[in-house]
C-alpha cells in the first residue's frame, strides 16, 4: 500500500492515464464559477488530446444537486434578511428550510446543469454502472475506518470498485486515500508531500487491507 | 479482484469504442464544447464565489 500521489495541474508532461474520475468539485470549479476553472478546463482539453476519457458517478451527480440548494438557500436567506430564532437549537440555514421552499429553483438550476453533462457525454464523459449498495457498502465502511470523510469515502469506493485511481480533485481530503493518483490546481494538494512523478497502480480495497 | 478486473475490462472496452468511433479532433471539439457550456452556465447562475463551497484547501 503506498501514498497518494499528487499530480499539479495543466502539465503537458504529464503522463494522461486512460480514465479519470471526475470529483464533484472539479465540475463545480467550471460550472459554479470557481477560481481555479481555467486550470481545470485546460487540463480537461489536454488530458481528452492524449485519449483520457473523464467518468462521473451519480453520486457525484446528487453532490452537485446539495451543492446547489445550499448556495440557493443562503442567497434566497440574504434576500429575504432572514433572522433566526436565537431560542431555536438550529442552525439558521436550517430554520430558514423549514419556513420557505426552494426546491422548484433547486431543480430548475440542477437541471439546466444535469442537461449539460448528459448532452456532452457521448465522447467526452463516461457515466459509471452503479454499484450494488451491498457491495459498496464494505469499501465504504473501509475507507471511513481510515479516517476519510464519508462522502469523500462513497467517491473512493466507487473507483475501486471499478477498478479506477485516478481523480480530478481539489479536495486535500483524497490525500488520506492509499494508492490513489489525485491531478490537482490548487496549493492546498499541489504544495504537500504527497507530490510525486510516478504513479500508483490501481490496487483493490482488499489488497489495501492486507497490506495494512 | 476478478469481478474487478471484468469490470475495469468492460470500461476499456467502452474507451477503445468511443476512441474508434471518433476522431481526437472531435473528442477535443465536444470537450471543448461541454466545457464552454458549464463556463457560460457558471456566469449566468454563479457571478460570484461562493463562500460555502470554496474549492481551495478544504
Amino acid at each position: 500500500m503506498s501514498d497518494a500521489v499528487v499530480f499539479s495541474i495543466p502539465d503537458k508532461s504529464l503522463s494522461y492515464p486512460d480514465f479519470i474520475y471526475l470529483d464533484t468539485n472539479s465540475v463545480a470549479e467550471i460550472g459554479l464559477d470557481r477560481k481555479y476553472k481555467n486550470q481545470v478546463m485546460t487540463f480537461m482539453i489536454d488530458a481528452t488530446q492524449n485519449d483520457t476519457i473523464f467518468v462521473y458517478s451519480s453520486h457525484m451527480i446528487e453532490e452537485l444537486q446539495h451543492t446547489i440548494h445550499i448556495d440557493i438557500l443562503q442567497k434566497e436567506m440574504q434576500k429575504q434578511g432572514f433572522k433566526p430564532n436565537k431560542n431555536i437549537n438550529k442552525p439558521a440555514l436550517k430554520q430558514f428550510e423549514d419556513v420557505v421552499n426552494v426546491g422548484p429553483k433547486t431543480l430548475a438550476v440542477f437541471n439546466d446543469l444535469v442537461n449539460i453533462l448528459k448532452s456532452s457525454t457521448a465522447n467526452t464523459l463516461y457515466e459509471l454502472e452503479e454499484a450494488p449498495p451491498e457491495e459498496l457498502r464494505p469499501i465504504i465502511d473501509t475507507y471511513i475506518s481510515a479516517g476519510i470523510a464519508p462522502k469523500d469515502a462513497k467517491h473512493s469506493a466507487i473507483m475501486n470498485y471499478h477498478g479506477l485511481n485516478n481523480i480530478l480533485t481539489l479536495d486535500k481530503g483524497f490525500t488520506k486515500v492509499p494508492d490513489i493518483n489525485i491531478y490537482a490546481p490548487n496549493p492546498g494538494l499541489t504544495n504537500t508531500s504527497f507530490v510525486g512523478s510516478k504513479p500508483n497502480t490501481y490496487t483493490t480495497i482488499m489488497q489495501q487491507i492486507k497490506t495494512t | 479482484m476478478n469481478n474487478t478486473l471484468a469490470r475495469l475490462s468492460k470500461l476499456k472496452d467502452e474507451r477503445n469504442k468511443i476512441l474508434q468511433s471518433t476522431s481526437k479532433e472531435q473528442r477535443v471539439k465536444s470537450m471543448e464544447s461541454l466545457l464552454n457550456n458549464l463556463d457560460e452556465y457558471g456566469k449566468k447562475n454563479y457571478p460570484f464565489l461562493l463562500d460555502n463551497w470554496k474549492g481551495e484547501d478544504k
